[in-house]
């Protein structure tokens, strides 16, 4: 009778162990997924603050992360109001979308300013800084598209 | 003892069995003391906290989606610049789209931000409002100083 107890307290028991190993397992591999999905998010963040590429345009860059700065603060303050003026909204949401298309256009314009680099040993850790920059692949055959149509027809 | 592997096996699962609830249970606890912590200092109650939860991981997810529409056309943009003659159209297109998904997300995260604070106590929004002082101060002060700059650049100009 006694004996009989104890196996159906070890079975119980190991019952018990096996639900918890698995819960255990799960909620780990889980964590780790959510871990390197945020780190994925990470990765890319939205507002990269632009590093000075060749070391062009510095004033204009500078302009620009202050203009948003000062536009994402009042974006952050209308937030903050009781009822805030949606004219307003409208307006500072107008103000930060355009300082980010004059920030693109910088962007694309110190990327074109990478061809014009004679000496190749100084063009070629560029345009690998611009790939980076831009989460193209560094290996520029792969990364150049083919050209539309062939020389050859 | 004839059956003395069987007590020691009982004991070790038994053993394990306390640990892992014992774990939990310390987990657990701690969780409930950091979001009665939060339920103090910062949101109105439980409720409200639950709430925060769900609307920061809707914007995440949002986010997460836009983010992955920015990046295409950033990279279609670096390619763009890479290429013997660029297509114009394009270059304007894919900065168009960069912006579009921009406008999205200051639209979602300024929505999300006026959803937070009706969540929050009002003491808690009370010190946002001073520290709301305190930017306006700060943009103030930035703005002088690119008037003062704009106005050294003129005179170099000159």
């Amino acid at each position: 009778m006694r004996r009989r107890l104890v196996y159906l307290l070890l079975a119980a028991s190991l019952a018990g162990n096996a639900v918890e190993l698995t819960v255990v397992a799960v909620s780990a591999w889980r964590r780790e997924r959510q871990q390197t999905e945020s780190i994925n998010r990470m990765r890319r963040p939205w507002g990269r603050r632009m590093r000075p590429l060749l070391g062009l345009y510095p004033r204009e860059q500078e302009r620009l992360n202050r203009h948003f700065i000062i536009a994402d603060t009042r974006s952050l303050m209308l937030g903050n109001s009781e009822n805030p003026d949606p004219a307003a909204v409208q307006a500072v949401h107008d103000t930060l979308a355009q300082i980010k298309r004059e920030t693109y256009w910088l962007i694309y314009r110190t990327g074109r300013e990478i061809r014009h680099i004679a000496d190749p040993d100084k063009r070629r850790p560029a345009e690998r800084q611009w790939r980076r920059m831009m989460d193209l692949p560094l290996d520029s055959t792969a990364a150049r598209p083919r050209p539309a149509r062939s020389i050859y027809n | 003892m004839k059956h003395w592997w069987l007590y020691m096996m009982l004991v070790l699962s038994l053993g394990v069995n306390a640990g892992v609830l014992a774990v939990y249970g310390v987990r657990k606890y701690r969780q409930y003391r950091w979001d009665e912590h939060l339920v103090r200092t910062m949101v109105k109650n439980r409720a409200a906290l639950r709430q925060l939860d769900r609307e920061y991981d809707m914007h995440a997810r949002r986010s997460h989606s836009l983010r992955e529409f920015h990046w295409q056309a950033r990279r279609e943009l670096g390619r763009l610049a890479l290429e013997e003659n660029p297509d114009s159209a394009a270059v304007e297109a894919a900065i168009g789209r960069m912006v579009e998904v921009d406008r999205s997300h200051f639209s979602a995260t300024f929505d999300l931000f006026r959803r937070i604070r009706q969540l929050e106590r009002p003491e808690y929004r009370a010190k946002f409002s001073r520290l709301e002082r305190q930017w306006a101060k700060a943009i103030d002060s930035i703005r002088a100083e690119d008037s003062i700059a704009a106005a050294a650049e003129g005179r170099e100009e000159r």
